[in-house]
Formats: C-alpha cells, sequence, structure tokens
C-alpha cells in the first residue's frame, strides 16, 4: 500500500545497470532503496524503487550502495511518459522521484 | 626574497593585462556577457597569449565571438562531423585546431539539402552572444549518441560513432540527431544549464525538422518505451560485460527502433560504453485525420465550428494512451513567408493547448507550423484562402 505523495529516508540497497546520460534521449533510471524512515505519506513497503530523471545531471559519485538519502516520490507516473526507462527491476511497483538529497554516505 | 616575488608576478600580471586592454580600447566596451569568452580565454591561456593571438590575428579584437565552438578527440572526428552538417545545410565549414571555432567559408554546390539546417548554424555562427560548445568522439563513457552537459561543464558530448551507425542504418537519422544535439547546447547557452527540458525540446524539434526535409515524414515525440535487455544480435560480440538493449524512441509516424551495445568498462573512461549497433524504423498506423480551416486571417484562434472536430480528436486520443497526435498548422499565401509560419505554427500550438487543458500529455502531442505550403484552396479566392487556414490532425497508434 502506497500514499501518491512519499517522504522518506532510505539506503541504496544497490548501483543498478548503468544507463546513458541525459542528451539524445530523457533518461530516468530505477534505483533500488531500503526504507529506513517514513517522514510523510503512508506505505507498508521496507523496499522502494524509485526512478531518478537524469541521475547524471547529480554528479559522478551522487549514488553509491549504502549511501543514505532523503528522497520525495510519487506513485504518479504521469512524468516518466517523457522518459526512457532503464529499470532492472521489473515487475515492481515503482515511484517517480521528484526530489533526492544525500544524507550521509 | 619572496616579498621581492610577489612584486614581479603583480607587475607581469598588470603588464599583461595592459596589452589586451590596448588590444580592446579602440571601440566601446562590450556587454560583459560578450566578453565572457573573450576572458574566459584569458584565464585558460593568460593575458600574454591572448595579446599575442589578437597580434597576429587568430583571434577578433575586443569580445572573441567563438559561437559554434568544436573540440574533438581527433582532428578528423572535428572534421568528420563539420562535413556532416555542413553536407545538410550547403555549407563549407572552415575550422582548426588552434581556434576551434566555426566559420563558414562558402556555399557548396547544388541545392541546400536543409533549410532547418542550414539556419541551424548560420544562428548558432551569427548569435551576437551565444555560443554552442561541442566535443567529439568515439565510445564516450556512457554517452548514447550525445549527452547534454552535467554539473560544472557548458560542453555538449558527441559520439560520432554512433551518428555515424545510425546514418549507415537510416540514412539521415544521425545527421538529424547530430543538429539535435547542437541546437540543444545552444538553447541551453541562451536559458541556462538548470532547465535540460526545454534545450532537449528545442533539440527534438531540430531532429524533427531535418528529417523532414530530408523526406522523412514524422516528428519526435518526448519519451520512448522502456528500454529492454536483448539476446546479442546476429554476428554481434559477446562476454560477460556486454549486454545488448533495445530502445523505441516515439515519433509521430514511427517508432524509432536502437539497438544499443553495452560494454561496461569503456576505453576512454570510467562508466560503460553505449554504441548504436543498428536501428530500423516500426511504422505506426494511422487513427483518424481531421481538418479544422476558416481560420481568420493572421489569427490563431481556433474557430469555433471546429469545436466539435477538436472534441473527436480527444475522443480518439483518449481512446488509447498508446496514441499520439500531430497537429500541422498551415496558412495561405498572403502576408510573408516567415510571418506565415509563425502564424501557422501559432495555430498548431493553439489546437496543442486544447488537448493539454482535456488531460493529454504534452509529449504525445507533436506541432509543427508548415506556413504557406501544402494549399488545398485556390489563394486567388477568398473561400480558397479560407481552406489555407487551417490545422490538420492526425492520430497514429502503434503498428503491429
Amino acid at each position: 500500500m502506497t500514499d501518491d505523495k512519499l517522504t522518506f529516508e532510505a539506503r541504496l540497497i544497490d548501483l543498478p545497470s548503468e544507463a546513458p546520460r541525459c542528451g539524445d534521449i530523457k533518461v530516468a533510471v530505477a534505483y533500488r532503496f531500503h526504507v529506513i524512515r517514513l517522514l510523510a505519506g503512508k506505505t507498508t513497503d521496507e523496499t522502494a524503487i524509485v526512478l531518478i530523471p537524469c541521475p547524471d545531471f547529480l554528479g559522478e559519485r551522487f549514488f553509491e550502495s549504502d549511501a543514505l538519502y532523503r528522497i520525495e516520490a510519487s506513485a504518479d507516473l504521469t512524468e516518466s511518459g517523457s522518459y526512457t526507462i532503464y529499470n532492472d527491476y521489473g515487475g515492481q511497483r515503482l515511484l517517480w522521484c521528484s526530489g533526492i538529497t544525500r544524507l550521509q554516505s | 626574497m619572496p616579498h621581492r616575488r610577489r612584486i614581479r608576478l603583480r607587475r607581469k600580471t598588470e603588464e599583461s593585462a595592459t596589452s589586451v586592454g590596448r588590444a580592446t580600447s579602440s571601440a566601446r566596451p562590450a556587454p560583459r556577457e560578450a566578453r565572457e569568452p573573450f576572458l574566459k580565454l584569458q584565464r585558460l591561456v593568460g593575458n600574454g597569449r591572448v595579446a599575442q593571438l589578437i597580434q597576429a590575428r587568430r583571434v577578433e579584437r575586443g569580445a572573441i565571438q567563438r559561437r559554434l565552438i568544436v573540440s574533438g578527440s581527433t582532428e578528423a572526428l572535428v572534421n568528420e562531423y563539420l562535413t556532416l552538417v555542413g553536407t545538410a545545410s550547403g555549407l563549407r565549414l572552415n575550422w582548426s585546431f588552434a581556434t576551434p571555432r566555426v566559420t563558414v567559408a562558402g556555399n557548396r554546390p547544388g541545392p541546400v539539402p536543409s533549410a532547418s539546417a542550414r539556419t541551424d548554424i548560420q544562428s548558432v555562427i551569427n548569435h551576437a552572444t551565444q555560443h554552442a560548445e561541442l566535443h567529439i568522439g568515439t565510445n564516450q563513457p556512457r554517452v548514447a549518441v550525445g549527452a547534454f552537459p552535467g554539473a560544472g561543464s557548458t560542453i555538449q558530448t558527441i559520439d560520432m560513432d554512433d551518428i555515424r551507425n545510425l546514418n549507415a542504418s537510416l540514412a539521415g537519422q544521425g545527421t538529424a540527431k547530430a543538429f539535435h544535439e547542437m541546437m540543444e547546447n545552444f538553447n541551453a547557452h541562451g536559458v541556462g544549464f538548470g532547465n535540460f527540458g526545454a534545450s532537449h525540446a528545442v533539440g527534438l524539434e531540430e531532429e524533427s525538422n531535418i528529417l523532414e526535409e530530408q523526406g522523412i515524414v514524422g516528428r519526435r515525440l518526448g519519451g520512448g518505451i522502456p528500454a529492454t535487455v536483448i539476446p546479442a544480435p546476429a554476428g554481434q560480440p559477446t562476454g560477460a560485460n556486454i549486454t545488448y538493449l533495445r530502445q523505441l524512441q516515439n515519433f509521430t509516424h514511427y517508432f524509432l527502433e536502437i539497438i544499443q551495445r553495452r560494454t561496461l568498462g569503456s576505453a576512454t573512461g570510467p562508466g560503460a560504453d553505449f554504441e548504436v549497433v543498428s536501428a530500423r524504423r516500426i511504422p505506426k498506423v494511422q487513427v483518424s485525420h481531421r481538418v479544422v480551416d476558416n481560420f481568420v486571417s493572421g489569427s490563431n484562434a481556433v474557430p469555433a465550428a471546429g469545436n466539435p472536430t477538436l472534441a473527436a480528436v480527444l475522443a480518439d486520443m483518449n481512446a488509447n494512451a498508446n496514441r499520439t497526435l500531430l497537429i500541422e498548422g498551415f496558412a495561405d499565401s498572403s502576408g510573408s513567408a516567415a510571418a506565415n509560419r509563425t502564424t501557422s505554427r501559432n495555430r498548431a500550438q493553439a489546437a496543442q493547448a486544447f488537448f493539454i487543458a482535456n488531460g493529454i500529455a504534452a509529449d504525445r502531442i507533436a506541432i509543427v507550423g508548415r506556413g504557406e505550403t501544402n494549399f488545398v484552396g485556390n489563394n486567388a479566392t477568398a473561400a480558397g484562402r479560407a481552406q489555407n487556414r487551417r490545422i490538420e490532425l492526425t492520430v497514429h497508434r502503434p503498428g503491429p
């Protein structure tokens, strides 16, 4: 069960397969997180698969395994329609990221 | 001793600054943004070297206008890129490694293959302050055809091997993407690099224009079908570090299928190489085609009589989320060609606003202004001109 809008702190479980940078296409990449603390919204899921638009714009070392992030996400995937999705976790519920901050490594 | 060294350094800087100042003081100083490339070069190579370049007439006095700036892993790659875009635009382009600015040397013989390509290059080269900065390489890490500048950079990265391979599969497709990358970067130099979406939209527009002028009907929409991992195509290399991906880009009349080879550990830097292996067009099927005409001359307001038509198109679009819409605007022959192009695009845009307001995602709709072309009525009569002042709305669905 997931509310439309969520804010949570989560650890990145592992890095997904590499995807291209945004340019010729708008790329959104699925990242798998372990939810540590729910700050807003409702969900019973311990794992969140979050689509990050153009993750390369966040910097080379922004995503690292086991690093902690604060994420604002939504179950509304309308915005993902203009992106080409790279998703290693097919068949699982996806969230669309509207904001992400790295808290610590 | 340390004190003396500080003085000498300061004196040297002042001398250098003076020599540059002499070179630029003959006219009223250019605005800061116009001088920025000049200042950037000063920071990069030092004032003394800039002064030498001015003296040797290698750079212009005042602001250095390096509007189309192209660097490359090799000189041959830059020349390959410039030959490609130059041929499409009917222009002979000059470039040298020392001053990586592109200039027009003249026209190529014969008709101009793409008026949009020519306009694009001339817009960049003739712009007073706004640049396009491109770096041409091959097999660059995580670059699939082209990559928008990341944090702290203003340079678009282009993989010439991908463009070459696209053109080998589908003549003209790689060329159109070469312009997509150039104009995406050029636009970002104007609106800023924090809004990739806006610049990407310009890239899609130019890519579509150049494809259509090469006779490839269909405009690129945002998005596409999610990339999927596929088995290695016949004859392609395999290995533990290699996977193949199928990507479908969404155009109004077809899907562009691109097969990519992802090789972990690119030879040219950290990150995987994404190389275009092949491409093909998968046609879509036309669902409906409708026309709204009788626009008031010079106006983009959709006539009230067209409302039932817009409602019918909306119903077509709502019937299936995979359907896409192309709205083409047209004008009659009254007035200038440029004004008619603008008016016709505004007509298409006005209709697009109706569909977006009624819940259709913008990335399912492509618009284009076709100006005073494709007449359906006689421009010598009032009734004929009214028929020509129109929009055409075509709905497509994915083919089998």
